[in-house]
């Protein structure tokens, strides 16, 4: 009889430990398996290359220098990139003249074209990392007509100025530079 | 004529003498039982859709951008007992990046306060399920802090035995404060294996014709599924007497393996014979104290009795104790019961019944011995004022002359 009795609490005590609620200390068995991944940001970088020497001095009217300029993608995402072409004194612009190369794959927007894109070189094509767009300008000439007061500076600069954006999943340079401007 | 009853006592004395020795030559049949324990077993994986909606395996992508939607698959397979799963999301080395930024996770996944999600369902042996389908890299993302360099996503997945373990969703841990190790069995198992298909009838029969104990099947953890912390798992085997004659039956045990399993495991064994239940032992699986013979009861001739096991797994073995494999050997054996009928204290673990019968017909060859060794005296006259007669008159080694 007092085995039966024994019996019955160890069913007893069976029964209690097949119902056990989370957080007693019981072990169980288990298991672990772990994934760890390193997500590397893209960099988008652009620099602008130039052909020129610069002049001891500003040139006779109607001489023409060599100045070619393009940009480069030297990172690692494709881009879309713009340029603009400006000058230290708005006065010299008048009598100089830069020759922007046909077929070379940029496009002009003027301010009246487009207000929020206008102003701007843009390289039409996305340019891949490493690679290079077309010449933005080849020369700058002086003009046979200017006035000669107007070139009473000894020096002026022109100033390139080019952004770049990621190509991402955007279709065309307009649809990017529009979502890139928009924000 | 004396000569002759002499001859007969004592062939009859050596007879019962070698019968009470021969009582222990009963038919046995052995069982040998093989049992395992169960494991958890997890496997993550990443998966990815190329751009025509394949999915295949996971490649780095080399550079993310803002704005970007990157396709990424965590996947958890089963690969062992039914268990539930959880992971945790940990991005390092960035703040703009968050989990708020994941795509596709199903409802079944629950998010609780101890950071980790839970999935609801049981995730069987062979199932899988995603974590999520993919992460938005926010248009925002700062170029200054992030720009050329990398932040980290972390996935870990834990898994825990279903059986015997209920979760409380609605609690800020779910699991409490159970630990999670490494399953120490990550290949080449096959845990399907002693997944239990039709149930097999266990028995052992007494067959009187051949005088034959036979058990079938040989192993009788046949039934058992593999064990899990915290099982109980009860069996029965039928005690059939196939024979004309009243037989009792005994059991013991042969421990066949050393392993630290078989003192964890509990056993409990009970016998039904004659409509009444007794148990017989409670106490570890490798059976040290029921290494002798321990009668279980009488089964009247043509009649059956019960055999009833139980294994209980103690809920606190952990994955030290996953996948091990051990056995134990059951020995049935049985006698018949000659007429008259003597009822012996049945679970008496002291003289069995067969080794008292053995003793009383070694006592009665004894008892034959002395009568004949009698009979031998009084025919030669030794002891007896006849014999000194008799010695008196016989000259030294010669014969009898008087």
């Amino acid at each position: 009889m007092r085995k039966q009795n024994g019996f019955a609490a160890l069913l007893t005590a069976v029964a209690v430990m097949s119902a056990v609620p989370a957080g007693m200390l019981f072990a169980y068995l288990t298991d672990r398996d772990t994934e760890e991944n390193a997500v590397p940001v893209g960099v988008n970088t652009s620099v602008i290359e130039e052909n020129f020497t610069n002049p001891d001095s500003v040139p006779d009217t109607g001489g023409t220098y060599e100045k070619e300029v393009w940009v480069e993608n030297t990172e690692s995402v494709p881009c879309y990139i713009r340029a603009a072409v400006l000058f230290s004194d708005g006065d010299v612009s008048k009598g100089v003249d830069v020759l922007y190369p046909e077929d070379t794959g940029w496009r002009y927007i003027s301010p009246e074209e487009d207000a929020k894109l206008g102003g701007y070189y843009y390289y039409e094509n996305a340019v891949a990392p490493g690679e290079e767009t077309g010449l933005l300008m080849e020369k700058v000439s002086f003009s046979a007509e200017a006035d000669a007061s107007l070139m009473a500076e000894e020096n002026f600069d022109i100033y390139i100025y080019e952004e770049s954006v990621q190509q991402g999943s955007y279709g065309s340079y307009a649809e990017a530079w529009s979502s890139f401007l928009r924000e | 004529m004396r000569r002759n009853l002499t001859a007969g006592f004592a062939a009859a004395s050596v007879l019962l003498c070698v019968s009470g020795t021969a009582v222990y030559a009963m038919p046995e049949a052995a069982v040998t039982n093989i049992f395992q324990t169960g494991t958890v077993d997890i496997r993550l994986e990443e998966y990815m859709l190329t751009e025509d909606g394949t999915e295949k395996e996971w490649e780095d992508i080399p550079d993310i951008l803002p704005g970007a939607e990157i396709s990424k698959i965590p996947r958890i397979t089963g690969e062992g007992a039914d268990c539930y799963v959880r992971v945790k999301l940990t991005f390092e080395d960035t703040g703009a990046v968050t989990e708020d930024d994941l795509y596709g996770m199903e409802e079944c996944w629950i998010r609780a306060q101890d950071g980790y999600y839970y999935l609801r369902d049981i995730l069987k042996n062979g199932e899988s399920v995603d974590v999520f389908k993919g992460i938005f890299i926010p248009e925002d993302l700062p170029q200054d802090e992030l720009e050329g360099k990398s932040f980290r996503l972390r996935i870990d997945a834990d898994a825990i035995q279903a059986a015997n373990f209920t979760p409380d969703f609605e609690s800020e841990a779910p699991w409490g404060q159970t630990e999670i190790k490494e399953s120490r069995n990550e290949n080449g198992h096959d845990i399907t294996v002693f997944q239990t298909q039709e149930r097999t009838s266990l028995q052992v029969e007494y067959q009187g014709d051949a005088e034959a104990l036979t058990a079938d099947p040989d192993n009788f953890f046949k039934n058992l599924p593999y064990l899990m912390p915290g099982d109980s798992y009860s069996d029965n085997a039928a005690l059939i007497n196939s024979s004309g004659k009243e037989i009792r039956i005994y059991f013991r045990n042969v421990i066949v393996e050393e392993d630290d399993i078989l003192e964890k495991i509990l056993l409990t064994i009970a016998a039904e014979t004659g409509g009444e239940e007794l148990v017989i032992y409670s106490g570890p699986l490798k059976g040290e104290a029921i290494t002798d013979n321990i009668c279980l009861g009488t089964i009247p001739a043509g009649e059956n009795g019960n055999f009833r096991f139980t294994l209980d797994v103690p809920a606190e073995l952990d994955n030290d104790y996953s996948l091990l494999s051990s056995c134990v050997r059951w020995i049935f054996s049985t006698e018949e019961i000659p007429e008259p009928v003597q009822t012996v204290k049945t679970g008496d673990d002291g003289l069995s019944g067969a080794a008292l019968a053995g003793l009383v017909m070694m006592l009665g060859g004894a008892v034959m011995g002395v009568a004949a060794l009698l009979q031998y005296l009084s025919r030669e006259g030794i002891g007896t004022e006849a014999a000194g007669r008799r010695a008196k008159n016989r000259p030294y080694g010669g014969k009898e002359t008087g």
